[in-house]
């Protein structure tokens, strides 16, 4: 009897050690809450992307002329769910950002993943729908396929074509520091949150 | 017969959960978390537990008393079973194919010693195990149904949905399955 309690102890003992590993110690049931934690603790690098802003010029995602911490998020215009809502959180956050006078210090950037559909004419049709203001907000669409693939894998963003000429993605505020790596990643019912993230990224040393 | 016929549907699960596993039926069912949940991972779980049950000769006897009532093993059996429930672990099955490895190599090994343990469990043991995996997999069902958003980066949300109500079902399902067959063989006893 006693080899089986050691036995079952010792399964025990594997068995919630594995979970812990499996978990970081408890804290990250989904793959998505590691990557979250993963990121605040060890900034990670943006690779290159570039594409077309609204106003038909060639932009980089992560501009070494510009220093500003930024506010990512991926998107596709024709989107009926999650985007709009997303869009009304920028639309927000712009308001925010300029009556605080934090132009300087913070960005918005929101970048299609469906470059296909979204050319420059119909994000630049999105932006003014949007009520964009360029000094805070960007709109890209990315010009090249396989950089717009290794920047949403290192962001972390998935997109799945599904019917009706529709996405099924994840959402999340990307917070990019002023060296352009990936600070913080906050969800999209917490704009607020996200907002309070740059600044405390922006105050860094 | 009856030997011939446990025999016939050991071998048939076997085949059937090597081709689960091999890249293209098993890449195919990796793509849905509601095939690797539930055809995959139970495949080739029972087909292992099956050689299990056969008790082989050469494993003796003397290490059985480390495993009175088949506990350690059963209990590994749900150990490893809620493991790779976990949206995280499905997650890594599915986008690596070393975790994908691991995650056969400790089913087959798990499901071989609870076939072995089950076989050297009370009915009272048996019980408790049993009940203890459906009311597991019945919680795990309810929230992957429940949860209004994607748990797997690999998955989709209406899989995921989909992949709550069939394990809520699978698991009623299996356990009166279980209910009638423990019944009938009780029933031939003298």
């Amino acid at each position: 009897m006693i080899r089986t309690l050691i036995a079952t102890v010792a399964v025990v003992l594997i068995g919630v050690s594995a979970f812990a590993r499996l978990t970081h110690g408890f804290s990250a049931l989904t793959t998505e809450t590691a990557r979250r934690e993963a990121v605040a603790a060890q900034p990670i690098a943006i690779p290159k992307l570039y594409g077309v802003d609204q106003a038909g010029s060639h932009e980089a995602l992560v501009d070494p002329g510009d220093d500003r911490v930024a506010i990512v998020d991926f998107i596709y215009t024709h989107c009926i769910s999650l985007c709009l809502a997303l869009g009304d959180s920028y639309q927000r956050l712009q308001g925010q950002i300029l009556d605080a006078h934090l132009e300087k210090r913070l960005r918005l950037v929101t970048v299609s993943f469906d470059p296909a559909h979204d050319t420059p004419a119909v994000i630049a049709d999105y932006a003014d729908r949007m009520r964009v203001d360029p000094a805070v907000w960007t709109v890209l669409t990315p010009d090249d396929p396989a950089q717009l693939r290794a920047a949403m894998s290192t962001l972390g963003v998935i997109a799945k074509a599904a019917d009706l000429g529709q996405f099924v993605h994840n959402a999340a505020f990307n917070i990019l520091d002023r060296h352009g790596r990936l600070a913080r990643i906050v969800s999209i019912d917490q704009p607020r949150l996200a907002l309070d993230a740059a600044l405390e990224i922006d105050s860094e040393p | 017969m009856r030997r011939i016929d446990t025999h016939r549907l050991r071998l048939a699960l076997t085949l059937m959960a090597v081709v689960s596993v091999l890249p293209p039926v098993g890449s195919w069912l990796m793509q849905t978390m509601l095939t690797q949940m539930l055809v995959q991972i139970p495949l080739v779980f029972f087909a292992a537990a099956g050689w299990g049950a056969r008790q082989p000769a050469w494993i003796g006897t003397g290490w059985l008393r480390w495993n009175a009532q088949g506990a350690p093993g059963l209990l590994s059996a749900t150990f490893c079973l809620a493991y790779w429930m976990t949206p995280i672990a499905l997650d890594h099955a599915a986008a690596d194919s070393l975790w994908e490895a691991a995650k056969v190599v400790s089913l087959v090994a798990v499901g071989w010693f609870s076939g072995i343990s089950w076989q050297l469990a009370s009915t009272v043991a048996r019980i408790f195990y049993l009940g203890n995996m459906v009311w597991m997999s019945i919680t795990a069902g309810m929230l992957y149904q429940e949860f209004p958003q994607r748990l797997c980066n690999a998955y989709l949300w209406d899989d995921q949905s989909l992949t709550g109500e069939a394990l809520v079902g699978a698991s009623i399902v299996f356990v009166i399955g279980w209910m009638i067959r423990h019944a009938a063989l009780t029933a031939r006893l003298p």
